[in-house]
């Protein structure tokens, strides 16, 4: 199997008039071609920032520092312009179209920009990527402008867009949050679909751990910027070994037991400023004891196997007894 | 009928519902103006007879629906009435003036533009940066300057100390009437520039940090291209609303500069008919002032619509 997207340490920080505050705390992670990396985790915890600072696409006052960007094996750590060989699909179809500018004259427009086509052959490109996405009539959907789509239909055009640049990592930044559920099985489908006609390596962002289950091969999950678990959806969901991850899942609805009430996680997320070197989900965790304040290293989203950074796990491979970080 | 052109009537017929308030409230100046209109066109020194019988004339004593109906017929045969103190027929003396004002209207939006529109993106594209952040306190500080004052300040240091350009009035030819509009036109252009570049400043700002923006960046397009089709698109319809809402402060701005820089434009001729009560002139003008207001207006939103397809109602 062949890797698709490599990043490797990507740390994010925000500069301010008092200094800095590290947003994304030094993560790694890769996913073949082909496969599909979910990020799940609460509003916050770095899980869409890290996807634009992959995409080299970090709002102002914000800084990424990254030590390797592969894509298909080769490096593509450049001058933080968007990465070639790289799209992203964003969460809300309604802000992210340009709202004055035809679906297919956009499609074309980025044909003509990424693949080189002329103004012939860019439109049949257009129309074969609109019916690649579902799309039923694709000559007619190429003089709408966004507002006079459904959210399904734009989110499909978002992907159509995406793919128009001929990618080989997809990255979705929650893209189906914005719809209904039908819509929002339906959109996962045609990704899933994509993804294996194209051989893409996905990386999908979302705080819904449904949604993940559905269209991730390998999960990681983030906390307080920090990937705090990983492994196989299989694993991570039906046999989570973080005691965060344990809470997300029991706080899921479908996991409530009928007619009890819905159990959610005390407190909130620490603030990127107050990010301490032991665990950061120690102070909502139930199960928090001296141990827990001990620096950690930090897991990567490399590989299948299943780690946590749970110090009350016996057989933890990141936990180090040492100072190492401080 | 194309969509666009369907849209462009259905705006102008609502501009005919205003039109007619405007028509109404012009109408009714003749009972909210202080003093008898009847008396200043009789003369100081007329008998209460004779005050009478221009009253009579001039129909002042008729109901008010059949005088409004008469003035309505007037109107729209073009007939605006006849000045009390030159006797002279208004809408001649509307045509006769027009061109200073139309110069100095077209001139102000001219100089609006070239000032207010690059000066609002480069507060937008450099915000957070300490030039910008003092160009903004700076622009807050000129928003506050009255057009006299400004007016008043340029014809001195221009007109007279510098004497480049004439303190007032109009030169003769072609050359003297551009070299008489120019202090007119800065000084008008240069107070509603701030506005401009602030709301400008405002819209690109939002543009720039909008999700299709970042959407079209993680598309590859940056630059030129970047700059014309996503962001330029976008900003222009918040743009031409703008500029048509500052059109009613253009045309106060106007009367105000002709004032201070002794010029024959509509604007000077209102304040004279008003000072001297000349009924008839000042019932044209503010008709034909608001008129163009009102026509404006519908004509940036007309433009609007065709630059925004959202507004569209097809």
């Amino acid at each position: 199997m062949t890797t698709g997207l490599e990043v490797s340490e990507l740390t994010v920080r925000l500069s301010h008039e008092d200094g800095q505050v590290v947003l994304v705390d030094g993560i790694t992670l890769g996913i073949e071609a082909g496969r599909c990396l979910g990020i799940v985790g609460e509003s916050g915890c770095g899980k869409s920032l890290t996807l634009r600072s992959v995409m080299g696409l970090v709002p102002l006052g914000v800084e990424r520092d990254l030590s390797a960007l592969r894509v298909a094996g080769r490096e593509v750590l450049g001058d933080g312009t968007p990465p070639p060989g790289v799209a992203m699909v964003f969460q809300d179809s309604a802000t992210s179209l340009n709202p004055s500018m035809r679906v297919g004259s956009y499609l074309v427009r980025v044909l003509r920009r990424a693949a080189g086509h002329d103004a012939r052959s860019a439109r049949e490109a257009a129309l074969l990527l609109l019916s690649e996405v579902g799309i039923s009539h694709p000559e007619v959907h190429m003089n709408a402008f966004p507002h006079q789509l459904s959210g399904g239909l734009r989110q499909r055009t978002a992907i159509a867009l995406a793919l128009a640049t001929a990618p080989a990592v997809l990255l979705c930044d929650e893209p189906t949050t914005a719809l209904d559920v039908s819509t929002q099985a339906r959109i996962l489908r045609l990704l899933r679909e994509r993804m294996d006609a194209r051989e893409l390596a996905m990386v999908f962002v979302s705080h819904d751990m449904g949604v993940i289950r559905q269209v991730a091969d390998r999960v990681a999950v983030m906390y307080a910027g920090r990937i705090v678990e990983t492994g196989s959806t299989e694993d991570v969901i039906d046999r989570p070994r973080h005691h965060y991850t344990r809470m997300l899942l029991e706080s899921m609805p479908a996991n409530a037991a009928p007619g009890g009430a819905f159990r959610s996680i005390p407190g909130l997320p620490p603030a990127p400023a107050a990010y301490v070197e032991g665990c950061r989900f120690a102070s909502r965790c139930p199960h928090h004891d001296a141990g827990c304040d001990l620096p950690l290293v930090g897991l990567d989203g490399l590989s299948l196997e299943h780690r946590s950074d749970c110090v009350h796990e016996d057989d933890t491979p990141s936990r180090e007894w040492t100072h190492a970080r401080g | 009928m194309s969509g666009r052109a369907q849209l462009a009537l259905r705006r102008l017929a609502q501009v005919l519902p205003v039109l007619l308030l405007l028509l109404l409230t012009v109408f009714a100046l003749r009972a909210i103006l202080p003093g008898d209109p009847a008396r200043s066109i009789a003369g100081p020194r007329a008998t209460e007879a004779q005050v009478e019988e221009v009253r009579d004339r001039l129909g002042f004593d008729e109901p008010l629906p059949v005088a409004f109906a008469s003035f309505l017929e007037d109107v729209t045969q073009g007939q605006l009435g006849v000045s009390n103190r030159t006797h002279q027929p208004v809408a001649e003396l509307i045509v006769q003036r027009a061109p200073v004002t139309l110069s100095i209207a077209i001139g102000a939006v001219a100089t609006t533009f070239l000032i207010g529109i690059p000066l609002g993106w480069y507060l937008a594209l450099r915000r957070g940066r300490a030039d910008a952040d003092a160009a903004s306190a700076v622009l807050i500080a000129v928003v506050n300057v009255p057009a006299f004052w400004l007016g008043l300040m340029l014809s001195i240091l221009v007109g007279l100390r510098w004497g480049v350009l004439p303190v007032g009035g109009l030169e003769p030819g072609v050359t003297g009437w551009i070299r008489s509009m120019i202090l007119p036109c800065l000084t008008v252009g240069l107070v509603a520039a701030p506005w401009v570049a602030r709301s400008v400043a405002t819209s690109i700002g939002g543009i720039l940090a909008s999700d299709f923006v970042t959407t079209a960046r993680s598309l590859r397009f940056s630059g030129w291209s970047l700059f014309l089709h996503h962001l330029l698109r976008n900003a222009l319809p918040p743009t031409v609303t703008l500029l048509a809402l500052q059109a009613g402060s253009l045309l106060f701005g106007a009367v105000v500069v002709e004032q201070v820089f002794a010029l024959p434009g509509l604007g000077s001729a209102l304040l004279e008919a008003a000072a001297s009560r000349d009924f008839a002139v000042v019932q044209g003008l503010t008709l034909v002032l608001g008129a163009a207001i009102i026509l404006v207006n519908a004509a940036g939103d007309v433009a609007v619509a065709v630059l925004d397809p959202r507004t569209r109602w097809d």
